[in-house]
């Protein structure tokens, strides 16, 4: 893939997370709806274009945590809020190349993290689990090796501890397990298909509704030898 | 009350029912205690007289001329009652009603008929539905079970008479020395309390193993508890770990607090070792009843193989067993004995061609150290290995480390010489085992107990709150036929409570909703408010973040409307209009009193997660600060509360307030469940 590529030659191991939503995207894994804004002048159409409330972040290859950083503003209503978010978010930047990524504010308060890991023995490792905040403290994860069929990404539901936040729970909807073993099953086929991907993390997973939306996204690399 | 020292040290025995047929339990009962050598009166009871075993055989309880401590009744059930008011009008102790048919088959009018006469009469009953009595201290065994017991310091108490009567046998083989066993059976008046009471105090019991299904008068048996482990371990079994019920209850903390979570909780905070299998129970009796409470936690493993070595330092930390990690002082402590090519970190690695004598030598180190607390030593029959010698180093090293108050444990693992030497020492009961994680388990229920000790206090925190004005808020939800409370109410006995809640009003119109949100300022939150319907949010009935004017009017609109949707008879008194907090964690704090252990508090992970994932904690109130900030550190998620993505520090303190704040409430006021 040229994005891919593209990173390699630059140098870089990993890729923005508006690069990384186009990977996804090419496999058929649904992300949020979003586009990058280099100048405040191109903000507010494309702010209209997506959509009140949405979220803003100042998209770098050299920046991987953006919410540690402060670069992260969500429920923006309006322009002058907008206008506000993008003035913060790129002096934050510190001159770090890149733009402000606006993304249409997905809603819903369960949060998934299906993830590719490759595992110097076994190969391409999909991972999925609880996400957000509760991803690292509580390690609710399952592994699947690539590639993975359909009973095996039900299975990976139904193994982390947490399952039942999948079903009808607390007046949500049960999580669409269709839409969800796709994502599962392509995020392996990637990492199948592409040896220089070393990592993928999709973090949150927010599900909307029924529907489980990629809202953050990296890829990891790794050079070709 | 009668002392139960009639029950373990009578100083006379009347067996009702003793028979001449040598197939009923009537005969084996007298005959077990007759041969286990009990050196008081006996008078075995039977209409047709004559005699059994060489004893006058008398016709009735009333013959007797003696004054008699004990009576085993062995007849059929439906002339227990008669011989328990003969017992009574003899002046008897206490009668063990072996017969079982009663409320085990749902018999429960004649046991609850047995039970009041002997009460009202001054006589104490144990059972009905049980094997016996064994006690140690008398040479008694008044049971049906095997009469080959091992005595020692060991007390069994079970509610299971088929265990109990199987766990004669079992812990002769396991070379478990017993100092009292019981069965409670169906508990119609003792139950495991009143022989908790009893056996806290003995001497000769050095460990208490209960075998539980269920619990009553769990109030009671905690105190027992509390006051028995700051004397001795006590291992429980309590099976029914499923058994959760199909009971609705209305609250969060209700349908957490699934009988066998809040059982676990309680038991962890008297100090009390849960066992899940027998093999365990065991285990953890015979080690802990023979060997000397450590001084510390610094556990050192010695080992002559890297693998075993690896695998029990992952064990440990299964187990909670601390190791010793301070390598510059190990590297004093072991390396004059260590090879080059050895390790002095934790692991201590002797290689694969260490002997008995290198072993001897780095056991003596350990031992001589001030710094280690406990030793693990495991033996690979590796090739150079002298395993012939290996039953008198254990010897020597087990009686040395035990006379200077330091735990030792052996895991050995190899051939026909190897599995012979972990037998005949495991026979002279020392704590030598061929799967280190046996081994490890043991050291671990040590710790957990020698930790509950070191940590254990009796203050008791108190929280000072307004009962008068819950009491009055409670008893108007009761005028109403409530069984639940609205919202404002709710927060009117949390303000009583001095517990911050969010500001909040109710709205009865539309109008007043818009009007409430401008006054109380967005984003705001908007609850349904009806009696009828108590899971709000199933009934789409909560509306968060509203940020102005127009989405409240929306909001109001789809609660009103879906709320009709769902319970077209619920009558809707309006909306609660309340400030949105945020951003934060949500956590869930609660107290109710339970049935069986009466006022119990709980914390956990709250909001979409709570029901989901289960991350709470639980105890019995009263308890301590420290205890208090034991359940919020216990949660899993307890890191989010530190903190995580740059994210501010809670204040645990005001969790801790606030849940003894509620246990309060619970305790001091008539309410189910908050």
């Amino acid at each position: 893939m040229d994005i891919l590529n593209k990173a390699l030659k630059q140098g870089r191991t990993t890729l923005s997370e508006y690069e990384s939503k186009i990977v996804l995207a090419s496999h058929q894994i649904p992300v949020t709806r979003e586009t990058m804004v280099e100048t405040s002048s191109d903000l507010i159409p494309a702010a209209h274009e997506i959509g009140y409330p949405v979220v803003m972040k100042g998209c770098s290859p050299e920046i991987s945590h953006k919410t540690e950083r402060g670069l992260v503003r969500i429920d923006v209503r309006n322009d002058t809020e907008a206008l506000n978010a993008f003035n913060d978010i790129t002096s934050g930047m510190n001159g770090n190349t890149g733009a402000v990524l606006v993304q249409e504010m997905v809603k819903g308060r369960r949060e998934l993290v299906i993830g590719l890991i490759r595992d110097p023995q076994f190969g391409p490792c999909v991972m999925f689990g609880l996400g957000g905040i509760f991803t690292e403290i509580l390690r609710d994860v399952s592994f699947r090796l690539a590639p993975l069929e359909k009973r095996d990404a039900l299975e990976m539901m139904n193994e982390i501890k947490a399952h039942k936040i999948l079903d009808a729970v607390r007046g949500m909807e049960p999580v669409d397990r269709d839409i969800l073993s796709e994502m599962l099953i392509n995020v392996g086929k990637i990492g199948l298909t592409n040896d220089t991907i070393k990592e993928i993390d999709i973090n949150p997973v927010i599900i909307s509704g029924s529907h489980p939306i990629a809202a953050d996204a990296l890829v990891v690399l790794q050079p070709t030898t | 009350m009668t002392d139960m020292r009639y029950l373990f040290e009578p100083k006379s025995i009347a067996v009702i029912g003793a028979s001449h047929d040598t197939a009923k339990i009537g005969y084996r009962v007298i005959e077990n205690i007759v041969l286990s050598g009990y050196p008081h009166k006996v008078y075995p009871i039977n209409p047709r007289g004559g005699e059994i075993l060489g004893l006058q055989v008398f016709k009735a309880l009333e013959d007797i001329n003696n004054p008699i401590d004990l009576a085993c009744i062995v007849i059929p059930a439906k002339l227990v009652f008669d011989a328990v008011k003969n017992c009574a009008d003899k002046g008897v102790k206490i009668a063990l009603i072996i017969t079982s048919g009663f409320s085990e088959v749902g018999n429960i009018q004649e046991e609850k008929r047995i039970a009041t006469y002997a009460r009202e009469n001054g006589l104490r009953i144990l059972g009905p539905n049980i094997f016996g009595i064994y006690s140690a201290g008398v040479s008694l065994n008044a049971t049906f079970g095997a009469r080959d017991v091992r005595p020692g310091n060991v007390a069994i108490v079970t509610q299971s008479g088929a265990l109990g009567a199987s766990m004669i046998g079992k812990t002769a083989v396991e070379n478990i020395g017993i100092s009292a066993m019981v069965s409670v059976g169906n508990k119609a008046d003792i139950d495991e309390s009143d022989l908790l009471e009893y056996l806290l105090t003995q001497d000769m019991t050095k460990i208490i193993f209960m075998y539980v299904e269920g619990v009553r008068e769990g109030e009671r048996l905690v105190k027992v508890l509390n006051g028995a482990t700051k004397n001795k371990p006590v291992v429980v079994i309590k099976s029914g770990r499923s058994a959760k019920g199909a009971i609705a209850v209305a609250s969060h903390t209700g349908s957490l607090a699934g009988t066998d979570e809040v059982f676990d909780a309680i038991m962890r905070q008297s100090g009390v070792l849960r066992a899940e299998s027998l093999q365990d129970a065991f285990d953890w009796c015979k080690f802990l009843s023979n060997n000397p409470l450590p001084h510390g936690e610094n556990t050192v493993i010695i080992t002559n193989g890297g693998g075993v070595g690896v695998m029990t330092a992952d064990a440990c930390e299964k187990y909670g067993v601390r190791l010793y990690d301070d390598v510059p002082a190990l590297g004093e402590i072991f390396s004059d004995i260590i090879p080059d090519f050895g390790s002095t970190k934790n692991p201590i690695d002797l290689t694969g061609q260490a002997t008995t004598s290198e072993f001897d030598g780095a056991l003596n180190a350990a031992l001589k150290s001030d710094t280690i607390d406990a030793v693990i030593a495991l033996m690979s029959e590796v090739a150079v290995f002298d395993a012939e010698n290996l039953p008198g180093l254990i010897e020597n090293h087990y009686q040395h480390f035990k006379s200077q108050g330091k735990p030792i444990l052996f895991s050995c693992f190899g051939g026909d010489k190897v599995e012979d030497c972990i037998k005949s020492c495991s026979t002279k009961g020392f704590p030598v085992f061929g799967d280190v994680y046996e081994a490890v388990s043991c050291l671990g229920g040590m710790y957990s107990y020698y930790n509950y000790l070191v940590n254990r206090s009796d203050e008791i925190a108190v929280a000072d709150i307004q009962v008068e004005t819950i009491e009055e808020t409670v008893r108007r939800v009761r005028e109403d036929k409530r069984n639940f409370l609205l919202a404002h109410e709710a927060r009117a006995i949390m303000k009583a409570a001095r517990i911050q809640t969010p500001t909040s009003q109710v709205a009865r119109s539309l109008d007043e909703a818009v009007r409430h949100s401008e006054a109380i300022g967005y984003p705001v939150v908007m609850k349904l408010v009806s009696k009828d319907i108590v899971h709000k949010s199933d009934a789409g009935g909560v509306a968060l973040d509203l940020e102005n004017r127009d989405e409240v009017i929306d909001a109001y609109q789809a609660i009103i409307q879906s709320c009709k949707a769902y319970d077209p008879n619920a009558k809707i008194e309006g909306v609660d209009i309340s400030k949105m907090a945020r951003p934060g964690i949500e956590l869930i704090i609660g107290a109710r009193r339970d049935k069986t252990f009466g006022p119990i508090v709980m914390f956990g992970l709250g909001g979409i997660y709570v029901e989901v994932m289960k991350d709470i904690s639980f105890r019995a109130f009263p308890l301590s600060r420290n205890e208090a900030m034991n359940m919020v550190k216990e949660i899993r998620s307890y890191p989010l509360l530190l903190g995580v993505r740059g994210e501010k520090k809670k204040d645990a303190t005001g969790i801790v307030d606030t849940i003894i704040k509620l246990g309060t409430i619970i305790q001091e006021c008539e309410i189910g469940d908050i």
